[in-house]
């Protein structure tokens, strides 16, 4: 039995040491609170990341290899699909959700608008298995990448040998897209002291604190919670939130609060894409909410403002985009020979 | 000293009897190995049958004496393994896997999501996996499908089975399904796809209807 335990051991230490490219380690930003995802489950590592970020790109993750992950989340615009209500994938099926912006993923407890995925590793599993997404499975896709020399490789460079697995195939996704840190806007550089608000951002921001900051939270731009924020039933997608999940009444219409970050990008706006402009928006919190049993007592009695003060909230919104992230060029596609 | 002395005889007496143990599983219908083209009882013909059967720990008079490190086991209708093991008089091993693993993202080997046990629009484990065609089911061409899975209360779908075991030669662990199958609701629940308390009430039918040989 000792033996038996020095062997594994041994074992563990070779194959540790075999996965080679420099490790990795999410940045974290002065003053966020500390990731929740695990990375000593998945120790970022160069190569794994360079994998990640070429699986991201491949259609050949789709049935009939012509949609990537790109399709939907493309990185000019913090990953989101820029103007799509819902997100079509193959064969131009529309699915039944706006696609989130993507960004800061290694804090979040929970995704998908309703969370029903409680794992950055599987969320990679529903679009690849979505009918109205990719359509394929992922035996499949390991089946097929399996056949191609390329990939063998980069899966030894980043695990160690070239075998390749569901698991590994996951966390390589994961991997690249815990990468995905947004963290430079405006609002940082003054929070740092690095730059200063106009007088209209300042009042923008006090609005903020005042209206939204108790979902909306600072510094991700979200409490990570399921909150209903009064928007009307559309009957022709019923969808019911967070409750068809856990089947609970309570959670009905409730969904996951979205960050703000690079909110002037990623339109269009809440799970359905319902609205277009951010004055759309903040015309829903000021006048448009739907009462109901779910509805979150923060908006009970209708926020007050008038069009200065959604000029000036606005004003401070735009502060929250990140041109650094839009334009970084290790989110973009890799060139064959930047491998 | 006395205490470290202690351990050590005991980690000794440990590795002297540690054995060779052969566990063997088995999805049954009323007490027989079901086969890759069998027809079951009501003219059901099953196309996939399979679960997970995890957690094994081995007790001696009460007491845990070992416990099986990364103890996943996805039976395809059926399967067999070796755990070295101290002697023992008991043992116990859960039907479904635990919460968990089902919130620890990518896992490898039985548990790898290409074995088509996860599910994928809403994260966990599907415990186990029961496809086909049965003349009663209201399904499109007579088709069901019984994925039982769910960690969180309130669909829970773990079983957990406790069993004594006085010979130490092998344990066979026998999944009868039959039981279980007489009580699906054919008309409205041929396939359950989802935690649910149909999931729990299915799981627990299957839990209760698992029978532990020691030979
Ligand atoms: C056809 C469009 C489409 C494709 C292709 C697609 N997605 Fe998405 N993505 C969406 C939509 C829509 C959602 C929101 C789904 C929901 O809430 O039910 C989403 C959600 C996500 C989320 C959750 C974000 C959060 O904060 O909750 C991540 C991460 C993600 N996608 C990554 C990927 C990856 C990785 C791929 C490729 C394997 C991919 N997506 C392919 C449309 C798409
Ligand atoms: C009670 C919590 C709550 C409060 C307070 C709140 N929101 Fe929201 N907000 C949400 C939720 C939940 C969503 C997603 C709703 C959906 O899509 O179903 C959301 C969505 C949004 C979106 C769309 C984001 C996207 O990516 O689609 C914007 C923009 C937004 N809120 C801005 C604001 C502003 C500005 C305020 C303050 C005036 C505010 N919110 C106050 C909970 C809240």
């Amino acid at each position: 039995m000792p033996s038996r335990f020095v062997c594994l051991a041994l074992t563990a230490v070779v194959l540790l040491s075999a996965a080679t490219g420099d490790p990795v380690v999410v940045p974290v930003p002065p003053g966020w609170p500390a990731p929740r995802y695990d990375q000593a489950r998945n120790p970022l590592t160069t190569a794994g990341i360079a994998l990640g970020r070429r699986l991201f790109y491949e259609p050949l993750l789709s049935r009939d290899s012509t949609v990537s992950c790109s399709n939907c989340h493309l990185s000019f615009t913090a990953f989101t699909h820029v103007d799509h209500a819902l997100s079509h994938g193959i064969a131009d099926r529309i699915g039944i959700r706006n696609a989130p912006a993507l960004m800061n993923l290694a804090w979040s407890s929970s995704f998908m608008w309703d969370g029903a995925v409680n794992h950055l590793d599987m969320q990679a599993l529903a679009p690849i298995s979505n009918h109205a997404e990719m359509d394929f499975d992922v035996a499949g896709v390991v089946e097929r990448l399996g056949n191609q020399e390329k990939y063998r490789k980069m899966f030894e460079a980043a695990f160690g040998s070239d075998i390749i697995t569901g698991e590994r195939l996951l966390k390589a996704v994961a991997q690249f897209e815990l990468t995905l840190v947004s963290a430079n806007s405006r609002y940082d550089r003054v929070t740092y002291g690095k730059d200063t608000f106009t007088m209209q951002e300042k009042n923008g921001y006090e609005l903020f604190k005042k209206h939204c900051n108790s979902c909306h939270t600072e510094p991700l731009f979200t409490s990570c919670q399921f909150e209903n924020n009064g928007l009307k039933p559309d009957t022709t997608l019923n969808d019911r939130g967070r409750a068809g999940i856990t089947g609970n009444p309570a959670d009905e219409m409730k969904f996951r609060v979205p960050t703000l970050r690079n909110i002037e990008i990623s339109y269009p706006y809440m799970h359905d894409g319902r609205f277009k402009r951010l004055k759309d928006v903040l015309n829903h919190y000021t006048s448009g909410i739907k009462d109901s049993p779910t509805l979150s007592p923060l908006l009970k009695d209708s926020i007050k403002m008038d069009s200065n003060e959604k000029t000036d909230l606005i004003a401070f919104l735009l502060t929250l985009t990140d041109r650094d992230f839009l334009f970084n060029p290790d989110f973009r596609p890799q060139r064959d020979s930047t491998n | 000293m006395k205490q470290s002395f202690l351990c050590l005889l005991l980690l000794m007496h440990v590795c002297l009897h540690a054995q060779d143990v052969r566990v063997q599983a088995h999805a049954t219908c009323n007490g027989r190995h079901i086969q890759e083209s069998d027809t079951l009882p009501g003219g059901i013909i099953p196309e996939t049958v399979r679960f997970y059967l995890t957690g094994f720990q081995f007790f001696r008079n009460g007491r845990q004496v070992f416990r099986e490190e990364n103890s996943y086991h996805l039976v395809d209708r059926e399967g067999t393994w070796t755990i070295t093991v101290p002697e023992y008089d008991e043992i116990a091993f859960n039907l479904g896997t635990d919460s968990l693993v089902n919130v620890s993202g990518a896992l490898g080997g039985d548990l790898d999501p290409t074995k088509g046990m996860y599910w994928t629009w809403n994260s966990g484990y599907i415990n186990v996996k029961l496809e086909g065609i049965s003349p009663m089911s209201k399904g499109r061409n007579n088709g069901f499908g019984l994925h039982l899975g769910g960690y969180m209360p309130p669909f829970q779908t773990v079983y957990l089975v406790k069993s004594p075991a006085t010979a130490t030669g092998g344990i066979r662990i026998e999944l009868d399904v039959c039981p279980m199958l007489e009580k699906v609701d054919w008309q409205q629940h041929h396939n359950v796809m989802s935690p649910s308390a149909e999931a729990v009430r299915l799981a627990k039918l299957l839990g209760q209807s698992i029978r532990v040989y020691a030979e």
